[in-house]
């Protein structure tokens, strides 16, 4: 069993690092300071699309200041998505080795196990955002958010890492649980992974 | 090298049930020609066996073609070629109904010849039928071997002539003979085919390379004679058994001591006795249980044909048995060489036996429309869609006919190792305080020791706890689900050679194992 599952991680990593390796790309831009001199790096992009920059001249808040406090709100929104989205991909990587598939024909009534898991990781994602967007007070970044753009956030993040997590799931599910998998024996090289 | 087994008897026939199971696990040499011995030609035990090779050598031939379905040379499973006579049985008297006079040509003989066998032979035994065998009366089957000519024009005998040749152009030719002391076939064919052997070699000038070895089975079972047995009927008396073992092993003592006629000699018995649940005479109506001394003799042919095993210029003789308490153990069972562990390679085969009927024997079963459900599923895309996919069909040719005969053919083999082993358990045991500790039968067979042909019967269908149940299957073996043999099946690597159904039949048995 160890075997098997040492012989699935290295594609889990493969999957995961698609979209995991820009997010971490991403978290530590947003960590950076504003002034290093950088296309990506310290770069306030990020600010520039969710910020209500109007709402913080406004408040007649330094808007330099609004940004490395709201990068850094982000920088954590996605820090505690990212690693929300590795538990539940690897947990349900390594646990599918654990699943009793006895029997052909029985790896898809474990579908509904995927299901849920997956239900569970969606709601996650979208309690995070809201904590982190909303209801923490450890980010003042969070009242410079609008509605819309919470929103925004909100949905594209699940989005994101709900790719990241159905990628590394499929590349990384034990090879008798993929038909519990959405589509992933339809990957074209689905007998070697 | 060349290797000959020649079974004699019920015992020996019993004994060749155990090698072919043994073989199909990998314990075998490459290449094995099986004969067998009884003047009962339609015995119960004989005829099980020689379905069982046809089985066997029907399952192997269909999984060993080149380009076709292939389990490559490197599989374990089936390894051994087994090949037989058209007739794998040699009947040492042809003919109805042969009685000793008619051999012996009684009535020709001179009055003082006459009178020195009426010595020998009570005229009951001289005219006792003698298409049932010898009934226990080894004098009586000496006298009939020994009448019957070793010639090259005997089926049966050719193969020994052309195995002496062989010899006689530098190969190594193993001959092994099994047989029991206490019977009647085996007690009088052991000595006597073995000299015949010898004979031949010695005929033909062959001094080197032909090492004879046998098995000698000690008394090992019994069995309660019914009462309402005529007292002058002629059959094996359990009660003589051991006065018959005891003569014997005198007589063996001297001919050992004067003249090395085996190389090797495996000699086991069992105590006490395995009371066998019901008598019969002879006949189709002798079903014997499978009980597990004959796996030594088995092992010890093996052992015999291995490569490993030196044969040296000193006689060998070998007795083994088990530990001391009642209970039989894996630890009992010894390996074929060192390099060759007995225990692992039959547990493998049990595993193999029990997934395939009751788990993918049946998915792999009927049409392809029907088989197509599992097509989402890695173990199927992965051994089976690939492997038998056919160009000209644009799909899995798993479902033709061809491939259907053969899932047909190793799901009744797979029966058959699982009613083996699930017998052997029951039987060895039955009436005793012995206990068997091999494997847990009750969950997936019944034993029914009144049946005399159908002793165990597996169920049909198991129900989910029953499944559960196949971790335990295997006592004092590492636990090993169902769930990690799907899992095994789906990462073992296939070999280049494999093909066909040979792809997914091995990477099952693999998987089945360590």
């Amino acid at each position: 069993m160890i075997v098997n599952i040492l012989k699935t991680l290295p594609w889990y990593f493969v999957g995961a690092a698609v979209l995991g390796v820009p997010s971490i790309l991403l978290i530590i831009s947003l960590f950076a300071p504003l002034d290093v001199e950088s296309i990506f790096f310290g770069s306030g992009w990020v600010a520039d699309i969710f910020m209500d920059l109007e709402g913080v001249l406004e408040d007649g808040q330094d808007p330099a200041m609004a940004t490395a406090a709201f990068n850094l709100l982000f920088a954590w929104l996605n820090v505690n998505l990212l690693i929300i989205t590795i538990i539940f991909s690897l947990g349900w990587c390594i646990g599918s080795h654990f699943l009793n598939i006895n029997e052909p024909g029985k790896a898809k009534f474990f579908g509904f196990y995927w299901l849920i898991v997956t239900g569970v990781f969606v709601g996650a994602i979208i309690l995070v955002c809201f904590i982190v967007l909303d209801f923490s007070s450890s980010f003042t970044a969070s009242q410079d958010i609008t509605g819309p753009s919470q929103t925004n956030i909100i949905i594209l993040s699940t989005i994101y890492y709900g790719l990241m997590y159905w990628i590394s799931v499929i590349l990384g599910t034990a090879r008798q649980a993929r038909s519990a998998v959405l589509l992933a024996n339809k990957l074209p090289a689905r007998n070697f992974l | 090298m060349k290797n000959f087994l020649i079974g004699i008897g019920g015992t020996g026939a019993k004994c060749i049930e155990h090698l072919v199971h043994s073989c199909s696990a990998g314990l075998g040499p490459d290449q094995l020609w099986v004969g067998m011995v009884d003047q009962d030609e339609a015995n119960g035990n004989v005829n099980k066996t020689k379905i069982l090779l046809s089985k066997y050598q029907n399952l192997r031939n269909s999984l060993r073609v080149e380009g076709g379905n292939d389990l490559s040379s490197v599989s374990n499973l089936f390894k051994t070629n087994i090949t037989t006579n058209n007739d794998s049985v040699w009947l040492p008297l042809k003919g109805a109904d042969p009685t000793l006079e008619e051999i012996i040509h009684y009535n020709a003989l001179k009055p003082e010849v006459k009178g020195l066998l009426d010595c020998l032979y009570d005229p009951q035994e001289r005219q006792m039928n003698l298409s049932e065998g010898f009934r226990g009366r080894p004098n009586i089957g000496a006298a009939a071997m020994l009448a019957t000519a070793a010639n090259e024009n005997d089926s049966f005998w050719s193969q020994v002539h052309k195995a002496i040749d062989a010899a006689k152009g530098g190969e190594e030719v193993r001959i092994f003979i099994i047989g029991s002391i206490f019977g009647g076939t085996g007690a009088s064919g052991f000595p006597n085919i073995a000299r015949k052997i010898r004979a031949i070699q010695s005929e033909k000038g062959v001094t080197s390379n032909v090492h004879l070895g046998g098995a000698l089975m000690l008394p090992y079972f019994d069995y309660d004679v019914p009462e309402e047995m005529d007292e002058g009927t002629i059959y094996a008396k359990p009660n003589q058994f051991l006065d018959q073992t005891k003569a014997a092993l005198e007589y063996y003592s001297k001919l050992f001591e004067y003249n090395k006629i085996f190389d090797q000699v495996y000699i086991t018995g069992w105590d006490p006795l395995t009371k066998l649940p019901k008598f019969e005479i002879g006949g189709n109506t002798q079903f014997n249980s499978p009980l597990f001394p004959e796996t030594y003799a088995a092992l010890g042919a093996l052992k015999f044909f291995n490569k490993d095993n030196e044969i040296s210029e000193e006689q060998q003789i070998f007795h083994i048995g088990k530990n001391e308490s009642t209970d039989i153990l894996w630890s009992d069972i010894p390996n074929v060489s060192s390099n060759l562990n007995s225990k692992d390679r039959i547990i493998n085969l049990i595993r193999f036996a029990f997934s395939y009927n009751w788990m993918f024997g049946p998915a792999l079963t009927g049409t392809l429309s029907k088989i197509k459900k599992y097509s989402n599923e890695h173990w199927f895309k992965r051994l089976i869609l690939t492997h038998t996919y056919d160009d000209d069909l644009k799909s899995s040719n798993i479902g033709r006919e061809n491939n259907q005969e053969i899932i047909k053919l190793v799901q009744e083999y797979s029966q058959d190792v699982l009613t083996w082993i699930a017998d052997m358990n029951y039987s060895t045991v039955a009436n005793s305080d012995q206990r068997m500790d091999l494997i847990l039968t009750d969950f997936f067979s019944e034993y029914d020791p009144k049946n005399n042909s159908k002793k165990v019967s597996l169920k049909e269908k198991l129900s989910s706890d029953d499944k559960k149940q196949f971790k335990k299957l295997i006592y004092d073996n590492e636990e090993l689900s169902l769930a990690n043999i799907m899992s095994n099946i789906s990462y073992i690597k296939t070999n280049r050679d494999q093909k066909g159904l040979g792809v997914f039949m091995d990477i099952l048995f693999r998987s089945c194992g360590k």
